[in-house]
């Protein structure tokens, strides 16, 4: 257990980190925000990206990682940068709940639009997506495990 | 920083407005559950708002955060967020029950946790509006019971989204006992009960309120860091 904290890389809101080989990529306390893993299965590599909106309506420079296009282009940058394929990329979404009922209903919720926007944005970029766990009103927590592709998703309610 | 639009006069000066505001809630709350109830303390701090949980608690660590808006003369967000134990304690105080007879909140501890947030949210509201001479109002509240940062995130990808500008945080921290309780709370931990207040502003309320602070004399009060306040 020792062994693996040491390889946790903890990536919070509008954040995304990289690992290869061992790592373990860990981001607790998704909400409404959107958590996207790709792994190259051949490379060993993965990234995870948190990003907390589905649209940079302002169209911001800043802060780039918190909108769901800007982190995927991202996330794909820095992996093929480390030697990954593009094409060989495996995607897997998580979160998106709508946690609070009266702030969260019109139009669509925000949960609902950044699962929308990261399957989109993934769709249009050719990667395939292997895993869903999105929506709901319930909180999740994923740790990735790099070496083997292995997402693990765990609700506290 | 891009975030740092608070000097240290102005977080001392939010700080003695928001010890007013913890003073007219703590009030509305002793009130609302009939015990004599006291603020431990009061911290404002401006972080960014990706930050905001991580002054309060693990990120895992089960909560009830009840939620409002906040509009008028001056627009943001309001929280406030009990750990669990507390959450039940004070739906136990509202209900007139005894001290942890509840373990899981149902639909009326929800509801009745909803109208402590309404309160609590609408003194600290009057008397920093009274403070400042400005317009606040909250919505009615929502609540949710989860992982603190899911429920923080959330309602903060929501002010971000609805407004595309930068935000300022500032938190108060409520810590809560009554005469029958502070003796036995230092033995018996989960009688401890505790609240965190997390005020939202998007950057041009934040510079209505900091605009008003500066016409404000101060003086008549000073406060202690984490203190109680000195007349």
């Amino acid at each position: 257990m020792n062994d693996n904290e040491s390889k946790i890389i903890d990536i919070s809101m509008s954040d995304m980190k990289v690992a290869r080989k061992d790592g373990l990529l860990r981001s607790s306390g998704i909400g409404s925000c959107i958590v996207i893993t790709l792994f190259d299965p051949l490379k060993k590599a993965g990234a995870l990206a948190h990003p907390m909106l589905a649209k940079n309506i302002g169209n911001t420079t800043e802060h780039l990682l918190r909108f769901v296009d800007d982190a995927i282009d991202a996330m794909i940058s820095v992996l093929e940068k480390i030697g990954a394929k593009k094409s060989q990329l495996e995607a897997k979404v998580i979160g998106g709940a709508n946690m609070f009922k009266v702030f969260d209903k019109n139009p669509e919720s925000i949960g609902f639009q950044n699962a929308e926007a990261a399957k989109k944005k993934l769709e249009k970029e050719g990667i395939r997506i292997v895993a869903n766990d999105t929506g709901g009103n319930v909180g999740r927590s994923v740790i990735f495990d790099v070496k083997t592709g292995l997402v693990e998703v765990k609700t506290k309610i | 920083m891009k975030e740092q639009h608070f000097t240290n006069e102005g977080i001392k000066a939010l700080e003695k407005m928001a010890t007013e505001g913890a003073q007219e809630a703590s009030g509305a709350l002793s009130k609302l559950i009939g015990q004599k109830m006291s603020v431990a303390t009061v911290a404002v701090r401006s972080v960014p708002i990706e930050r905001v949980s991580e002054f309060i608690a693990q990120p895992e660590e089960r909560v009830t955060t009840i939620l409002m808006s906040l509009s008028g003369d001056v627009g943001g967000q309001i929280m406030l967020i009990y750990p669990q134990q507390s959450a039940v304690n004070v739906a136990d105080f509202l209900a007139k029950r005894s001290l942890g007879v509840t373990r899981e909140l149902d639909e009326f501890d929800k509801s009745a946790l909803k109208e402590s947030g309404n309160i609590i949210a609408g003194s600290f509201l009057a008397a920093i509006s009274n403070y400042l001479n400005v317009n606040m109002i909250e919505s009615t509240p929502d609540l949710a019971t989860d992982m603190l940062k899911a429920t923080v995130d959330t309602a903060i990808a929501k002010f971000v989204g609805a407004q595309p500008s930068e935000a300022i945080a500032m938190e108060i921290n409520f810590g809560m006992s009554t005469p029958e309780t502070s003796e036995a709370s230092k033995i018996v931990p989960e009688l401890q009960t505790k609240g965190y207040f997390i005020l939202l502003l998007d950057i041009s309320s934040a510079k209505k309120v900091m605009t008003s602070l500066k016409g404000i004399s101060g003086g008549e009060r000073m406060i202690q860091r984490g203190g109680d306040i000195k007349e």
